[in-house]
């Protein structure tokens, strides 16, 4: 068994300073001459064999002695001697170090946070490193980052650590271990080290190619927090807000619910919440005007995750929806008419249609051109679609469609006569069109006749036959189909229903085309974005939850709030048992990480020690002395 | 002979302060003042609680010699004045009337 080392032997040089040390001591400075009348008495005390016993010879050079033992407990801590804690040297040691919202959990009222105590416990094993050992520091929230690479510097190893810093997201351990899995191959090692309060989920889709030493960190206190929040148009006007508490397994307790609008309170309520119970509340708001709403949770007792006792909800002005819809296609504006709130484009006084839509639904492809969140092309393919469905005369049927789908709810297709036949190209096939992002929602003989796109803010169907050529506008189910694309263009364009905005990355936010501005953070970091051809700004990082602010030219264009709302990350649920692919489980470890423990200091306190012996015993006055 | 012939021997040790109480706490190289020989004395702080135990012993066996022969025996520091010495140790111990 390997008992430990020393980290420096190259310092053994140090040893020849024995040498002038042993001659200074000989060589030393003259003595002091002191005169005395009679050297009689002197002679016969030097002759005695008290004098000339071993012991007082040794005594005689015990400052030789004394001195040549401080030098050799200095050298010895040059060398950086160390006890073996872990296992052997000479190797890398990834440390994966999770810093997602449950790792800023506190254990106790004024307690230190999960995070903390990782950061303590790597820090340890950072002070013990041995110059043969390299630690590659990674953190991880819903994205793993890399702080170091192997290195055996420690204050770049601590420096890195310290700007560890929890992230009000939930955590992604797949992304971290495919980052390490990757460093692998460049620097290989065969084990990783991972600290984490095991908010994860248990079953993780990944390969397992080396040693995962799994250090669980202890639980969490009890937690409350707000895990859902959206609104819903109420039919007598304004918005039904939902808010969804929940708890970790541990909490229970009274709480108080405050709704805040426009940052005055207009709502609270008192809550009980039992162990592993969700509870659930709905708030009216009278207001159709757009404002923004803050949900506050204060629970009666300690509560161990401060970012999750708030939440943000932006509520849009309630305003028609704005369809166009060429006359051509009567059947669509007849049953758009029976629809509330819609302003329907053209009017049929006027054929002027401009500016944006919500809702396109047209038969002419040259109408694809005009801005809508949400469209429909009805008898006509996509030109994106052209290689791979032609549209055919000799009538189709339908087979079969997605009942599931939100647009199809309450629709029946059966026994529909189609007099289109869009079928697939030679060669190409359904996977082409999923390829391209597109769902089939209706399967036709030989091809689909409607299909669906979802971009990332945009919402197509394709109806890839004519329904003037087919039974469809005599149906009970067309009204209700143009009712379901009228309430998924509601959804788009954010006029139906109001979700609160996660953190992680914000939803795209429209502003103006080309514009330039700075997102204020919560931590008041300022981040420079531009608009593309849309007025978008997308993808916006926000790792903390608060309100993110949209500055132009210094002023405030815009504001909006982004929370947690993670059900995994509220309950504080930790795994002790992570499964990996082929069923292999590795549990959480039971031992602490042992590392290596430092022997210079013990030694420089002995020399000190050594040093006080020498100046106490040459120092002190002999017995009798007056 | 002396006691024979009615007399009584007194014995005086003069001692220096030096010789008394040697400062020796570190190495120190020991001159006589009369014969200029050295000595070289390491530790001597050390030596001195057995620097003191010959010294005392000379002392007594001084002054048993002078006890032996019904004389007295004084041990003086050559710091002490002349006057404490006449005046104030000899009359105390009957020397002098």
């Amino acid at each position: 068994m390997n008992w430990g080392g020393f980290q420096s032997l190259s310092q053994l040089w140090l040893l020849t300073l024995l040498v002038p040390l042993v001659l200074f001591y000989f060589l030393k400075l003259k003595r002091p001459r002191a005169e005395i009348p009679s050297l009689v008495l002197w002679r016969q005390v030097l002759q005695d064999h008290r004098v000339n016993s071993p012991f007082q010879k040794f005594k005689r050079n015990l400052l030789l002695l004394l001195q040549m033992l401080i030098l050799l407990f200095l050298i010895l801590a040059a060398l950086q001697p160390f006890w073996r804690g872990g296992p052997g040297k000479n190797r890398r040691l990834p440390v994966i170090v999770d810093c997602s919202a449950s790792m800023g959990a506190l254990d106790k009222p004024g307690g230190t946070s999960r995070l903390a105590e990782a950061k303590r416990r790597v820090r340890e094993m950072i002070d013990g490193l041995s110059s043969g050992q390299e630690l590659c520091l990674v953190s991880f929230d819903s994205t793993p980052r890399k702080l170091t690479g192997f290195t055996n510097n420690k204050r770049l190893l601590r420096d890195a650590l310290g700007q560890i810093e929890v992230a009000d997201v939930a955590s992604d351990l797949e992304q971290a271990l495919r980052l390490v899995q990757a460093l692998g191959r460049s620097e290989p090692f065969d084990e990783v080290l991972l600290f984490s309060d095991g908010n994860f989920p248990p079953r993780v889709n990944f390969d397992l190619s080396f040693k995962l030493n799994y250090q669980r960190l202890s639980p969490a206190g009890p937690n409350l927090g707000i895990t859902a929040l959206s609104a819903r148009r109420a039919v007598s006007g304004g918005w039904d807000v939902f808010v969804q508490i929940e708890g970790s397994a541990d909490a229970e307790g009274n709480a108080t619910v405050e709704l805040f609008q426009d940052g005055n309170s207009i709502a609270n309520e008192r809550i009980t919440l039992a162990r592993s119970h969700a509870q659930r509340l709905v708030f009216q708001t009278k207001d159709n005007r757009a404002s923004s709403l803050r949900v506050q949770l204060r629970p009666d007792g300690f509560d161990s995750l401060a970012t999750d006792n708030q939440a943000y909800l932006e509520l849009p002005e309630s305003r028609p929806l704005r369809v166009f819809v060429p006359k051509t296609l009567f059947s669509y504006r007849r049953a758009l008419q029976g629809i509330q709130g819609i302003q329907l484009f053209p009017q049929e006084t006027s054929d002027e249609a401009s500016g944006a839509f919500d809702l396109v639904m047209s038969d002419r492809p040259q109408d694809m051109d005009l801005v809508a969140r949400t469209k429909l092309t009805v008898g006509f393919i996509p030109s994106e679609l052209q290689r791979f469905i032609e549209l055919g005369t000799n009538g189709s049927a339908v087979v079969d469609w997605r009942r599931d789908a939100s647009v199809l709810q309450h629709v029946q297709l059966a026994d529909l006569v189609v007099l289109d036949q869009p079928r697939f190209a030679a060669n190409a096939g359904e996977a082409d069109l999923e390829n391209l992002g597109y769902e089939v929602l209706i399967h036709g003989q030989r091809g689909p006749l409607l299909l669906r796109k979802i971009d990332s803010d945009a919402l197509r169907f394709e109806l890839l036959f004519h329904t003037d050529r087919s039974t469809l506008p005599y149906r009970v189910g067309f009204p209700i189909f143009v009712a379901n694309v009228v309430q998924a263009a509601l959804e788009q364009a954010g006029l139906a229903e109001a979700l609160a905005y996660r953190t992680g990355v914000l939803p795209p936010l429209t502003l103006t085309p080309h514009g330039h501005y700075q997102i204020q953070t919560p931590k008041q970091t300022v981040e420079a974005m531009t608009a593309d051809d849309h007025g978008f700004v997308s993808g916006v990082a926000a790792a903390q939850a608060g309100y993110y602010s949209v500055l132009e030219n210094g002023t405030q264009r815009r504001r909006v709030g982004a929370c947690l709302l993670s059900p995994s990350e509220t309950t504080l649920a930790g795994v002790a048992q992570i499964e990996f692919n082929e069923r292999l489980q590795v549990a959480a470890a039971t031992t602490l990480v042992k590392t290596d423990w430092p022997l210079w200091p013990a030694l420089l306190l002995v020399a000190l020690g050594v040093l006080m012996v020498e100046w106490w015993f040459f120092q002190k006055k002999p017995g009798g002395w007056k | 002979m002396l006691s024979a012939a009615g007399l009584e021997p007194l014995g005086i040790q003069i001692l220096s302060p030096r010789e008394l109480e040697p400062d020796v706490a570190n190495d120190l190289r020991l001159v006589d003042s009369e014969t200029q020989e050295t000595l070289d004395v390491s530790s001597g702080a050390d030596l001195f609680n057995l620097y003191q135990e010959y010294r005392q012993r000379l002392e007594d066996d001084l002054a048993l010699l002078c006890q032996r022969r019904s004389g007295r025996f004084l041990p003086v520091s050559s710091a002490t004045p002349v006057e404490s010495v006449l005046f104030d140790q000899m009359r105390r111990r009957g020397w002098l009337a």
